[in-house]
């Protein structure tokens, strides 16, 4: 009968260790950097490259990076890389008038601000 | 034209770039570029910081923001007031205790230096007031506020100013500067304001005055806003900022604070 008891007890016990447990890792992950923190957060290498060569390169940006360019959502970025994947980098800037959706004017508006490296 | 490390953005969060849900998205990719470039971008808001707060994250903005009419700078990163002297603290907190008991009709707000906001007492005016500026505040006994206290701002009704002025007038204690808007009287630290902030900036970055574009609204001294490098007044800035700005916001979300801020990052590297 004792045997049994002290059973219960260690199996109660358990029950509210594991639920305390639950919480605390329900606690944490609330006070984790949103997504959108973390898919904005400048990444430190990124950021060096940019402040050393002080454009961004067509031909090495990722999505995040090629977004903070005038008139580029995550759409047209996304286009980007797929161009590139495709027929790989680009060789002067005006070769990004091919991407559907990237005409003169865009190009234009990245004077001073892009490369292709 | 020298490098971005050596310029300062201040920009109106409010008047240049309209309510955080309202951002453009354009804003705020120029922003983020510039910052990466290694410009300094700093925020300044007509709200509490707690306002503003995840509009700073959607634009990873890193660097403090200018708050509370652009008198202090508030780091999100220590949870703290950075730099400028608080109130003598003794002595407020003698002279918010004599005002309260003096005056049972009126209300007081007391600014620490984490940014919250206490009420010893509430009445209406602080109540719609802090609703305004979006504020949270916190209830508390006024000997149990911690110090250091770096604005108190006492609400009564505008016809008892002139003798709470007097009551003051009669207390030998002056050690602090007293401002009065329409529905309250604020005491502040001797020498707080925009250009001690922004002098402080200047020399803590080794930023030329010059190399600062001032993007907003908000009224700086005379001298301050001559030396600034330049002025883009927004829609509603005050008479001084439109007369020495260059340049005006036609409206908010125009697509103005990129567009400049783009340029600004073309400029440099021309």
């Amino acid at each position: 009968m004792k045997e049994r008891q002290k059973i219960g007890f260690q199996a109660r016990a358990a029950v509210l260790l594991l639920g305390f447990a639950a919480a605390v890792l329900a606690g944490a992950l609330l006070f984790l950097p949103s997504v959108y923190q973390r898919d904005f957060a400048p990444l430190p290498a990124v950021q060096e490259e940019l402040e050393q060569s002080g454009k961004i390169d067509l031909n090495q940006a990722d999505l995040e990076t090629l977004c903070l360019l005038p008139g580029i959502g995550e759409v047209k970025a996304q286009r980007i890389l797929e161009y590139r994947q495709a027929h790989g980098p680009f060789s002067s800037l005006e070769e990004v008038d091919q991407v559907e959706g990237i005409g003169p004017k865009t190009i234009e508006s990245w004077d001073g601000l892009a490369c292709v490296g | 034209m020298t490098d971005l490390h050596h310029q300062l953005v201040i920009c109106s969060a409010e008047s240049c770039l309209g309510s955080p849900a309202r951002w453009l998205s354009s804003d705020l990719a120029a922003i983020k570029l510039y910052q990466m470039l290694g410009g300094h971008l700093i925020l300044a808001s007509d709200g509490a910081p707690s306002s503003i707060r995840q509009l700073y994250r959607q634009a990873g903005l890193q660097l403090p923001v200018l708050c509370w009419e652009g008198n202090w700078l508030y780091s999100f990163a220590t949870g703290q007031i950075c730099g400028g002297e608080p109130l003598p603290g003794r002595e407020m907190r003698a002279l918010a205790r004599d005002l309260l008991e003096a005056f049972p009709s009126a209300s007081m707000t007391i600014l620490t230096r984490d940014g919250r906001v206490y009420l010893p007492r509430i009445n209406r005016l602080a109540h719609a007031q802090l609703k305004k500026e979006g504020c949270l505040y916190i209830l508390s006994e006024l000997d149990a506020i911690p110090a250091p206290w770096y604005r108190i701002t006492f609400f009564a009704d505008p016809s008892l100013f002139e003798k709470i002025q007097k009551y003051l007038a009669e207390k030998d204690f002056q050690n602090y500067q007293l401002c009065q808007k329409e529905l309250w009287l604020q005491f502040l630290p001797r020498g707080v304001g925009p250009e001690q902030v922004l002098g402080s900036l200047w020399h803590d970055w080794n930023i030329q005055p010059e190399n600062t574009l001032w993007l907003g609204c908000r009224a700086l001294g005379r001298g301050t806003l001559e030396q600034l490098g330049r002025v883009v007044a927004a829609y509603d800035a005050s008479d001084p900022v439109r007369q020495r700005a260059e340049s005006r916001l036609p409206f908010l979300h125009s697509g103005c604070v990129g567009e400049c801020l783009y340029n600004m990052c073309k400029e440099t590297k021309a």
